[in-house]
């Protein structure tokens, strides 16, 4: 399993987000991120700032500090470090997550975008459309009628 | 992009906004995938814009908890099979766009056909497919199945295999095979062969059979990764293979022949696992005074189960540790049976890069004190020994004496450290 971490003296990157603020950050915490991994490749000079231009500061720090968990994978469990990612992902609001969710899906980072769209997909689970509808703030722009034709297209979906 | 600039333009808007409606596509079907089928359905009468995600996710699971979650609930007069056929019918025909991946499993309540189903999938292009049959059901896999040659990953469990279309060409961009059957005489050996030696690219090959016949040769070039569980008469695997790096033993081979043929095509092998069916079966094999080969490659071996009390076994694995300078992981699981006969170490070598050990279900018996004593003063560049106490030693009096022993032993390594765990 762990195959990378160990390589070559860690460089030191300096990320740059949307509203300018800069990280600086070992190379394989930044090279977690796939979109990273192919600018580094095609940068002239590694000093200057890469700019994460669709993230905000108070978002790539979030995504930072997952990167910087995952990228020394020998010193927890597997355990711990599921534990760890509970604890991440519980403690985000849902803006937060709708934010994180798009800066992984635009950064690239596999795992986080697994561990956000597993926790999303858990506030689904078990709830009814209209609880599902008041926890995420969804508008019902369906006619009652509407929304009965459709129930009755998969009435299995809708029977406990 | 445009719909993430967008949704970050929009910041600002007030803090309760519906976020989740406005997420770019392939995020909303991530999440969606991570939601059983019938959650997924359910989210059609959100609004609007949740009308059809459900139906254009690509991969449509219809899995055993899928038939449950269907089945539930029902008085018993229901006509459940008809129920069951509408709702996929159903499931299948509203489907929105390509489908990369179908599993299916067909519940032994379930008598009707599955062809259509699978023909309709195959149309739209599937590159994964999974297709599981409840026992008692014995069905042919639907004609139709083999002309999907786009297939890149197949699961294909308990089905009857006597014959192959004669329009079938192959799977030319098939990487992953896994096939389980339970009754092997629903599966022509020849018909088997004959299908994976079409599949040019394959990759990885789980074979798991459950009864005890028949010989079987794979022809497979590019194979990687091959997993063998069950009972077999023999295997062949024909060609030297220079590409596999990683095998699953879990096989009773009632040839003793087999056993070595297939001991000396993993010449290459990176990962060795040794499973069960190895150990248990072990008397049926005469292995060789010499090892046919050297596992020059081999990094980590993994053995489950052995009778380590049983000189043959014994010896065995110390062929093996012999045979393999490269070695860096080892994990032993001892078969827990009484003590049976004392076994010797008569070879020396040297475990010249084992780092990292790890030796389970231990009973302290003088077989298993033996092994660890000599691997602890093999092993120079040894950093982790673990122990794993079988719940045999219940006793703290036990556990202290098992735990002072091993202290005892020399340790060639100056950095290995003995860490001692109860279950």
């Amino acid at each position: 399993m762990a195959s990378t971490s160990t390589s070559t003296l860690s460089r030191k990157l300096i990320l740059k987000s949307s509203d300018g603020e800069k990280f600086e950050v070992d190379e394989n915490v930044a090279m977690q991120s796939q979109t990273i991994k192919h600018m580094i490749e095609d940068l002239d000079d590694i000093n200057s700032p890469i700019p994460v231009s669709i993230v905000t500061g108070t978002i790539l720090s979030k995504v930072i500090e997952y990167c910087k968990k995952h990228a020394t994978e020998d010193s927890d469990s597997d355990e711990q470090l599921k534990q760890w990612d509970k604890e991440y992902a519980n403690n985000m609001d849902l803006n937060t997550l709708y934010y994180l969710l798009l800066a992984a899906n635009y950064m690239e980072i596999k795992g986080l975008l697994e561990l956000i769209t597993q926790c999303v997909a858990d506030m689904i689970k078990g709830k009814s459309p209209e609880e599902i509808r008041a926890h995420f703030n969804i508008k019902n722009d369906f006619t009652p009628q509407e929304e009965a034709n459709i129930r009755n297209e998969n009435p299995w979906a809708f029977e406990n | 992009m445009s719909a993430v600039a967008a949704a970050i333009n929009n910041r600002s808007c007030v803090k309760d906004a519906d976020r989740i409606s406005n997420l770019p596509l392939d995020s909303t079907h991530k999440i969606l995938q991570r939601l059983p089928l019938k959650e997924a359905a359910k989210t059609s009468v959100l609004s609007q814009h949740w009308r059809f995600q459900w139906a254009s996710n690509q991969q449509l699971i219809l899995d055993e908890s899928f038939c449950k979650s269907i089945q539930e609930g029902r008085n018993e007069s229901a006509d459940i099979s008809l129920i069951y056929s509408n709702v996929v019918n159903k499931i299948i025909l509203s489907h929105v766009g390509p489908i990369s991946k179908f599993v299916l499993y067909v519940p032994s309540w379930f008598p009707g056909e599955t062809y259509i189903w699978i023909r309709c999938v195959c149309a739209h292009d599937v590159k994964e497919l999974t297709l599981v049959f409840a026992p008692p059901l014995l069905k042919n896999l639907p004609t139709c199945l083999f002309s999907c040659s786009g297939l890149t990953h197949s699961t294909l469990k308990r089905f009857k295999l006597l014959s192959l279309p004669p329009t079938f060409t192959g799977f030319p961009c098939l990487i992953h095979l896994e096939i389980e059957a339970n009754r092997f005489e629903c599966i022509d050996a020849k018909m088997l062969e004959s299908c994976i030696s079409r599949c040019p690219q394959l990759e990885s090959l789980h074979l798991m059979i459950y009864e005890p016949v028949n010989n079987l040769t794979i022809l497979a070039p590019k194979l990687k990764d091959l997993l063998v569980r069950g009972c077999l008469n023999s295997l062949c695997i024909k060609g030297a293979m220079p590409t596999i790096k990683s095998v699953v033993l879990d096989s009773g081979l009632y040839h003793s022949d087999s056993m070595n043929k297939i001991i000396s095509s993993l010449a290459s092998v990176e990962m060795l696992v040794l499973g069960t069916f190895v150990w248990q079966y072990f008397h049926r094999y005469n292995p060789p005074r010499n090892f046919p080969i050297k596992f020059g490659q081999l990094r980590t071996l993994n053995i489950v189960d052995i009778y380590l009390h049983t000189q043959s076994q014994f010896s065995f694995v110390l062929y093996l540790f012999a045979s393999s300078p490269k070695l860096e992981r080892l994990s032993i699981q001892v078969k827990e049976t009484k003590n049976g006969n004392d076994a010797q170490i008569k070879r020396s070598f040297i475990f010249e890069s084992l780092r990292k050990v790890k030796l389970s279900r231990i009973s302290g018996w003088r077989n298993e004190l033996q092994l660890l004593e000599y691997i602890l003063a093999h092993s120079p560049v040894l950093e982790e020994m673990t122990i794993e106490l079988s719940t045999n030693i219940a006793g703290a009096e036990e556990k202290f004496n098992f735990a002072t022993e091993a202290m005892r032993y020399r340790r060639s390594s100056p950095n290995a450290e003995l860490k001692i765990k109860t279950k």
